[in-house]
C-alpha cells in the first residue's frame, strides 16, 4: 500500500495545530500553499457555479496541494451540529454538511485520483483517527490536548494583534510581531510549555500612539471570518484605520460550542481552561428578532450583533459568501437591528471575483461614518424593552 | 377568522392540505392569487437579494395578504421526512416577515420535524377549537387530502409514462416548477413543442440510499433512479438562481444522467422576465432529444 501523506483545506491559521497534532502521531502533512487569487480561479474552475466560496477555495487547496506530492484530502465535519435541537454549528442545514461528498464527486470528475479521509462524519471522531494513525487512544487524546490549547492560543494571539494594530505608530509593525509570534507558537509541542506561554510578550516591542480606538465587532459566516485571503485581509484593512476588531466566533469558541463528543467537549473546556458557552443564551439573545436555527451560524450571526450592540461596540460587520443559505436568511433581521438601534451595521458578500479596492472603499468610507457619528455623539437607541 | 395562505414555497408541495385545514377549522381562507406582474414586483422590492427568486417570491405574496387577512399560515418544516431536513430558508420566514414589513401581522406556525405532520397541526388547531373529536376530524381531513392529491399526481405520472410522445423529465422543486409565471411556462412550452413533460413531484421516489439531507434533494435523486427505469428522452433541470440546495444535488444528478447518457440542460432562473433566452435554449434541447433520436 503507498504511503497515505495527507493535505487539508486552509482556513486561517487552523492548519497549524493539525500538523501538529498529526507529526505527534506520525502521520505525513503536506500543507497547500497560502490562498491567492490563482488558488480561488483554480477552485472556481472545477467547482459547480452556485455553491458557495469557501468550497471553491477549498478545491483549489486540494489540488495546489496535489502539485506537492499529497495523496489524501482530509475534511472535517461535525455531524452533530446543525440539527434542529442542537443549533448552529456547519455540519447541519448548511451546504457544509455535503462538502466531503461533493469534493469527491468534483475531483473525480477532474480526472484527479486521491484518496478522502471525512473526519466526524459519522460520530467516533477518536476512532477514526485510531485507524489511519494506528496509535492508540491515550496518545490520540495528548496529541489533541496540545492542538486544542494550540488553536486557543492561535486566537488570542490574533486578537491582541488587533488591539495593538489599531493603536500601532508604524504600520506593518504588529504583522511582523504576530508573523513572528505564531512561528514560535508553532515550534512548540508539549502542553505544559503551551500553558505557560505569555502572549503579549510578542507584542512588547511594538511602540503605540495615544488613540482612542473605534470598536468594531465581526459576526458572519465560519470561514469568511477566520480566512483572511477570503476577506481581503479585512482585520489589517480595519487595524490600519485605526478599528479594533473583536469576534465572538473564533475556532476555538465554535469548537467549544459544537464538541464533537460530549465527552470530548467536557475534556477540552478543562484542557482551555474555559466554561462552554451555554447555547441556550444565544437563542435567547436572538429570540426578539429569530426564533429557530436557520443552520450554520446565522442565530450567532443575530445574537452576536446584540451582544456587541450591548458591550458598546461602535459598529458590526457582518461577512459572508455570496448566497450563504443562514447568513442571507439572516440579513434583513441584521438590517432590522441596525435600524431599531441606530447602529452601524455593514453587509459584505464575497465571490471568488474580488476586487480589493471595492471592499477597501466601502470599509473607509463605514469607518468614517462611525467615526464621525462617536465624534458627534450620536445617539444610540435604547434596547427595546429596557 | 381570515387566514391568508401565500401561494408559494410550502403552498406548492401541499396545495391541499392547509387549505382544507383551515376551511374544516371553519375559517375563512385568502389566498393570494398566482404570481403575477405585480407580485413579483413586490417581491423584488421586499426580498432579500441575495435569496432565490421563491424566498423573494414568498415576501411578494406576504405583502398582498397583509391588509386582506388576520394572520399568515407560515408552516415550520424543519423536515419532511425522518432524520431528514428542510432548506433553512423555508424557517425564517415568519421571523424576517417581522424585519421586512413594519405592519404586524400574526403568523400561524406548525412545527413539521421528521414528516411528522400530526403533533403540530394538533397544537395549532388547538387555539382554534378545544373539542378533540373535531380537531381529529380535521386533521384526518386535512392529510387525507394531501394522500388523494399525491395519489392524483402519482395516477398522472403513469398516464404520462404511458404516452407515445417524447417524455421529458423536468426536475425541480415544487414551487419553482408549478409557479408558471415565474418560469415562464416552461412546461406549456415544452407541451407545445410535442414533448410530455413530466415533472419530479408527481414521480414516486424508488428506494435508495443517499449521504443527501436535504428531504427535497434526497427525494429527488429516489426520483430520478424511478425515472431513470423508463424510457425518457432528456432532462431539464429547473433551478432558482442561489438556491443553496440546488448547488449541491444538480451535480450529482448531472453524473447520474452522464452515465446513462441521457440529455440535460440546466435552467436557472431570476426574476428576469425576457422570454426571448428560455425559447432558444427550450428549443434548442427539443431539437438535440429528436437529432440524437434519428442518429
Amino acid at each position: 500500500m503507498k504511503e497515505r501523506i495527507f493535505t487539508l483545506p486552509l482556513c486561517g491559521n487552523s492548519w497549524m495545530p493539525f500538523k501538529t497534532a498529526a507529526e505527534k502521531l506520525g502521520v505525513q502533512v503536506v500543507v497547500p500553499p497560502p490562498i491567492t487569487n490563482e488558488t480561488i480561479a483554480l477552485g472556481a474552475r472545477y467547482s459547480p457555479e452556485g455553491i458557495c466560496l469557501p468550497f471553491k477555495v477549498i478545491i483549489g487547496n486540494y489540488l495546489q496541494a496535489l502539485d506537492q506530492g499529497a495523496n489524501t484530502m482530509m475534511f472535517y465535519i461535525n455531524s452533530r451540529a446543525g440539527s434542529k435541537n442542537h443549533g448552529g454549528g456547519g455540519g447541519g442545514m448548511c451546504r457544509l454538511r455535503h462538502y466531503g461528498h461533493l469534493q469527491q464527486l468534483v475531483m473525480k470528475r477532474a480526472g484527479v485520483d486521491v484518496d478522502f479521509l471525512i473526519l466526524g462524519e459519522n460520530g467516533g471522531l477518536i476512532g477514526q483517527i485510531k485507524e489511519v494513525t494506528g496509535r492508540g487512544t491515550w496518545e490520540i487524546i495528548q496529541a489533541l490536548r496540545v492542538a486544542i490549547k494550540k488553536v486557543r492560543l492561535i486566537e488570542m494571539t490574533e486578537e491582541l494583534s488587533w488591539r495593538y494594530r489599531a493603536v500601532e505608530k508604524h504600520p506593518g509593525a504588529t504583522s511582523k510581531a504576530l508573523n513572528k509570534g505564531l512561528e514560535v507558537l508553532q515550534g512548540i509541542d508539549s502542553f505544559k510549555e503551551l500553558d505557560g506561554l505569555n502572549l503579549e510578550s510578542f507584542f512588547a516591542g511594538i511602540e503605540t500612539v495615544e488613540r482612542e480606538p473605534l470598536r468594531i465587532g465581526v459576526v458572519g459566516e465560519f470561514y469568511l471570518l477566520l480566512e483572511p485571503a477570503s476577506n481581503c485581509h479585512i482585520y489589517e484593512m480595519l487595524g490600519e484605520l485605526g478599528a479594533e476588531v473583536h469576534r465572538h466566533l473564533g475556532l476555538g469558541e465554535a469548537i467549544l460550542r459544537y464538541p464533537p463528543g460530549f465527552v470530548l467537549g467536557k475534556l477540552m473546556a478543562w484542557w482551555l481552561n474555559q466554561s462552554i458557552p451555554p447555547r441556550s443564551e444565544t437563542a435567547k439573545i436572538a429570540e426578539p428578532y429569530l426564533t429557530c436555527s436557520v443552520g450554520g451560524h446565522g442565530r450567532e450571526s443575530v445574537a452576536d450583533t446584540i451582544r456587541f450592540y450591548e458591550a458598546g461596540y461602535d459598529g458590526v460587520l457582518h461577512l459572508l459568501p455570496m448566497g450563504c443559505m443562514p447568513e442571507v436568511t439572516v440579513r434583513p433581521i441584521l438590517r432590522k437591528i441596525s435600524e431599531d438601534y441606530n447602529f452601524p451595521v455593514l453587509t459584505l458578500s464575497f465571490d471568488e471575483v474580488i476586487s480589493e479596492g471595492a471592499i477597501r472603499i466601502r470599509i473607509e468610507t463605514f469607518v468614517d461614518v462611525i467615526r464621525l457619528r462617536k465624534e458627534r455623539g450620536e445617539r444610540r437607541h435604547a434596547l427595546p424593552g429596557s | 377568522m381570515k387566514v391568508g395562505i401565500p401561494r408559494s414555497l410550502f403552498y406548492y408541495k401541499h396545495p391541499h392540505l392547509w387549505v382544507t385545514f383551515f376551511e374544516e377549522l371553519g375559517q375563512e381562507v385568502v389566498l393570494s392569487p398566482p404570481t403575477n406582474k405585480t407580485l413579483l414586483e413586490a417581491a423584488v422590492r421586499f426580498g432579500e437579494d441575495e435569496s432565490c427568486l421563491a424566498v423573494k417570491l414568498v415576501f411578494g405574496h406576504i405583502s398582498y395578504l397583509m391588509d386582506k387577512c388576520d394572520a399568515i399560515v407560515a408552516p415550520a418544516y424543519y423536515g419532511l421526512q425522518p432524520g431528514r431536513y428542510s432548506c433553512p430558508k423555508f424557517l425564517g420566514v415568519p421571523d424576517i416577515t417581522k424585519s421586512i414589513f413594519r405592519e404586524r401581522i400574526e403568523f400561524l406556525r406548525c412545527e413539521v420535524d421528521d414528516g411528522e405532520f400530526e403533533p403540530g397541526m394538533r397544537q395549532l388547531a388547538h387555539t382554534f377549537t378545544k373539542d378533540r373529536h373535531t380537531i381529529e376530524r380535521v386533521i384526518s381531513r386535512a392529510l387525507d387530502s394531501r394522500a388523494e392529491h399525491k395519489h392524483r399526481l402519482h395516477q398522472r405520472y403513469r398516464k404520462q409514462l404511458a404516452s407515445e410522445k417524447r417524455k421529458i423529465v423536468v426536475i425541480g422543486h415544487a414551487y419553482v416548477i408549478h409557479d408558471a409565471y415565474a418560469n415562464l411556462n416552461l412546461l406549456a412550452k415544452l407541451q407545445d413543442r410535442g414533448m410530455e413533460a413530466i415533472t419530479t413531484d408527481s414521480v414516486p421516489p424508488a428506494p435508495h440510499e443517499s449521504f443527501l439531507k436535504w428531504d427535497f434533494a434526497y427525494e429527488t435523486m429516489g426520483q430520478l433512479k424511478e425515472v431513470l427505469s423508463h424510457d425518457i428522452a432528456g432532462v431539464i433541470v429547473l433551478s432558482n438562481f442561489n438556491c443553496g440546495v440546488d448547488a449541491i444535488t444538480v451535480p450529482f444528478v448531472e453524473h447520474e444522467l452522464e452515465q446513462h447518457d441521457i440529455p440535460c440542460m440546466h435552467l436557472i432562473l431570476d426574476e428576469h422576465t425576457g422570454e426571448a433566452g428560455m425559447i432558444t435554449r427550450v428549443d434548442t434541447f427539443v431539437d438535440t432529444v429528436k437529432m440524437r433520436e434519428r442518429a
